[in-house]
């Protein structure tokens, strides 16, 4: 067949209906294996199939590893049939199983050769959770640290530790006692903010309004009027 | 009825730049201006809030002011807009919230003027 001065797409084809049904392999896989081979169609198949067990097996032994927490080397030596069901099964064959598929791999895992004593996986929501908080992480500020809220009772804490001033009794007495009781008795009528929420309308805790100040001269009063209706 | 011994305040006073514009979204139902207090008030918060933005550096986009105010007076920062808000007690109190004011540009300068009974004000970034 390496003689025969075939085109590319024939070679393609050639190397596809040598493989099995199961692997469809892409363009550019298949013109790599065609080039490693130089142009031998029958060997390119073997490359293509070979490589699909390869990635097959990789893949379900590092998964496996992770899950149980052993070395990769160990793994090896069960193979792919190792998988974490028949583990699960294995290990704890007197516990009640847990999915009829559990039960039928317990016999495969009990025929092969156990080299290792192997950690029982209880719970797989203690393998698959968040890993715990660890002072180093703290440390790097690779985590945010949950502080307690900081409590600036002066002002120059609060320049020291915000983006604010403080300035306590800006108003003389008289103008704060008169500016309160004003707004106090102005209150009354705000309105308390009401939206919905999780189909629930629900109401602010607090009354709250708007004031726009006097117009300032030069500027159109009915503009002025609009801008607060939008509001 | 509104307790005064129990009630607080909190007048936040800022700029706004936008005519149409809308608080959280609400329409507002009514026009309501500054009474006399609160101009008065105003106008000496006006001071200070501008006293302490000299001392400080500026933001790129920051508002810089309209030289084109005829009631000016030169000031960077001028309030034109309060936002009114009363707690009765400890039991009214709003959690962790932001408004969604989009007219007020980026940086800007509020201040909050609180009267009445001592209340925690929590910030958080």
């Amino acid at each position: 067949m390496n003689d025969s001065p075939e085109d590319t797409d024939t070679l393609l084809a050639l190397i596809r209906s040598l493989l099995p049904d199961n692997i469809t392999p892409s363009q550019e896989s298949l013109l790599d294996a065609l080039v490693q081979t130089d142009g031998d169609v029958e060997k390119a198949a073997e490359i293509i199939s070979k490589q699909r067990l390869n990635s097959k097996r990789k893949r379900k032994v590092s998964l496996d590893s992770w899950l149980t927490h052993t070395t990769a080397s160990s793994n090896d030596a069960n193979g792919p049939s190792s998988s974490l069901q028949s583990r699960l099964g294995s290990e704890s064959p007197n516990k009640k199983p847990r999915s009829a598929s559990c039960t039928s791999t317990t016999k495969v895992a009990s025929d092969l050769p156990l080299s290792r004593p192997v950690k029982p996986v209880d719970n797989l929501l203690e393998i698959l959770r968040q890993p715990p908080l660890r002072v180093s992480d703290v440390a790097t500020g690779t985590s945010v640290p949950r502080l307690p809220p900081l409590t600036l009772s002066n002002p120059s804490l609060v320049a020291q530790h915000t983006p604010c001033t403080h300035h306590l009794g800006i108003l003389p007495a008289e103008l704060a006692c008169r500016l309160f009781y004003t707004m106090l008795r102005e209150a009354r009528d705000w309105p308390r903010n009401k939206w919905w929420l999780f189909d629930r309308l629900v109401e602010s805790p607090h009354r709250s309004s708007l004031y726009t100040r006097h117009p300032a001269e030069g500027k159109d009063e009915a503009a002025w009027q609009g801008i607060t209706r939008a509001w | 009825m509104v307790n005064s011994l129990i009630a607080t305040l909190f007048l936040l006073l800022l700029h706004s730049h936008s005519l149409a514009t809308r608080y959280n979204g609400n329409q507002a139902e009514e026009t309501k201006q500054f009474p006399s207090a609160m101009e008065e008030a105003c106008k000496i918060v006006e001071k200070t809030v501008n006293a302490e933005m000299c001392k400080r550096k500026r933001f790129p986009l920051e508002w810089g002011g309209d030289p084109g105010d005829p009631n000016g007076q030169g000031l960077t920062w001028r309030a034109n807009f309060a936002a009114a808000n009363c707690y009765e007690g400890a039991k009214e109190s709003v959690g962790f919230h932001s408004d969604r004011l989009t007219t007020i540009g980026p940086y800007p300068t509020i201040a909050s003027l609180s009267l009445g009974t001592q209340y925690s004000y929590l910030f958080f970034d």
